[in-house]
């Protein structure tokens, strides 16, 4: 039996139901790959969850679950830094010059998603740049 | 018989001995001048394929470098050094061989994103292999979760976390 149809029957069952675009589950070198991209950040921390439960702490390393919130221009977002402020960068890099900051909570306008780790955003007080995507859950 | 006066006799005896004299001080040692090109090959790198022998002040230059330019301005330089004569230019252009060049390392595209992901949690060290992404340290089980989705997100292979601890 694969891992898909046998330890995370539960997970890729629930990828297919979730409505994805993009959707895809595939098995290579004893890893399954599940990926896909919603406009729903709470679809995303439904898959998380799962596989959080299948996998306890993702310890055995052999699913990679790649779930992206891809939105429109102008959708809000909240910082989700555990209570730093999150930089706000000139480029889409860590080495790239500070321009601005978010405070933990703030609400900030996802401007474009040039890629799943670096989006384009600007703040309430008008600064506009780079910031980690890890760290930003687009409003529904 | 044609008897020369004695004036003429002791100006010629003056004369060579003046010439005499001029030369003695004047020569350049073949060694000074081999020693002189030496030099001036060592300030140019692509130089160091010229060979030199020096003879009685008269040079001739022969090897290989890498362009016309390096050839003619050996030749300059040459002419230029005390005590030089003639010079013959035998030097001939060739591409310069290049012996063991080093292996340029092949950084994998995933380094520097990853870099980015962990940047923010301090007790964690990563490193990449084969498009493998190897965790080591430890991390609390709340930033877990979002450093495994930033990490998915770079779509690796694997991620080892053989070496790695949640508490």
């Amino acid at each position: 039996m694969s891992l898909a149809q046998d330890k995370y029957k539960q997970l890729t069952d629930a990828a297919t139901a979730a409505n994805l675009s993009n959707l895809s589950i595939d098995e290579k070198g004893g890893v399954l790959h599940i990926s896909g991209d919603t406009a729903d950040a709470s679809v995303k921390d439904h898959l998380w969850n799962i596989y959080g439960q299948l996998d306890p702490d993702f310890q055995t390393g052999d699913v990679i679950l790649d779930i992206a919130t891809t939105v429109s221009s102008g959708t809000k977002a909240t910082v989700t830094t555990n209570q730093s402020n999150l930089n706000i960068r000139k480029g889409p890099g860590t080495d790239q010059e500070i321009v601005g900051k978010a405070a933990h909570g703030e609400t900030v306008t996802i401007m474009s998603q040039p890629n799943e780790q670096w989006w384009l955003v600007r703040t309430a007080a008008g600064e506009e740049g780079y910031a980690y995507a890890e760290f930003l859950s687009p409003q529904v | 018989m044609t008897i020369r006066p004695i004036r003429t006799v002791l100006t010629i005896a003056a004369l060579s001995a003046t010439t005499a004299f001029y030369s003695c001080k004047d020569k350049v040692k073949d060694s000074d001048i081999q020693t002189a090109i030496e030099n001036a090959k060592a300030s140019d790198a692509k130089m160091s394929g010229v060979i030199a022998t020096v003879k009685d002040g008269d040079v001739t230059l022969e090897g290989s470098v890498p362009d016309e330019a390096t050839k003619a301005a050996a030749e300059t330089n040459v002419k230029a050094i005390k005590g030089v004569g003639t010079v013959t230019n035998n030097l001939t252009i060739a591409a310069p061989v290049v012996e063991n060049p080093m292996p340029v390392p092949v950084s994998s595209p995933l380094e520097p994103g990853v870099m980015d992901a962990i940047k923010s949690y301090p007790t964690v060290k990563a490193s990449v292999k084969d498009s493998v992404i190897i965790l080591e340290g430890s991390i609390s089980k709340a930033d877990n979760i979002k450093l495994t989705q930033a990490l998915n997100s770079l779509h690796p292979k694997k991620i080892d976390r053989s070496k790695f601890s949640v508490k």
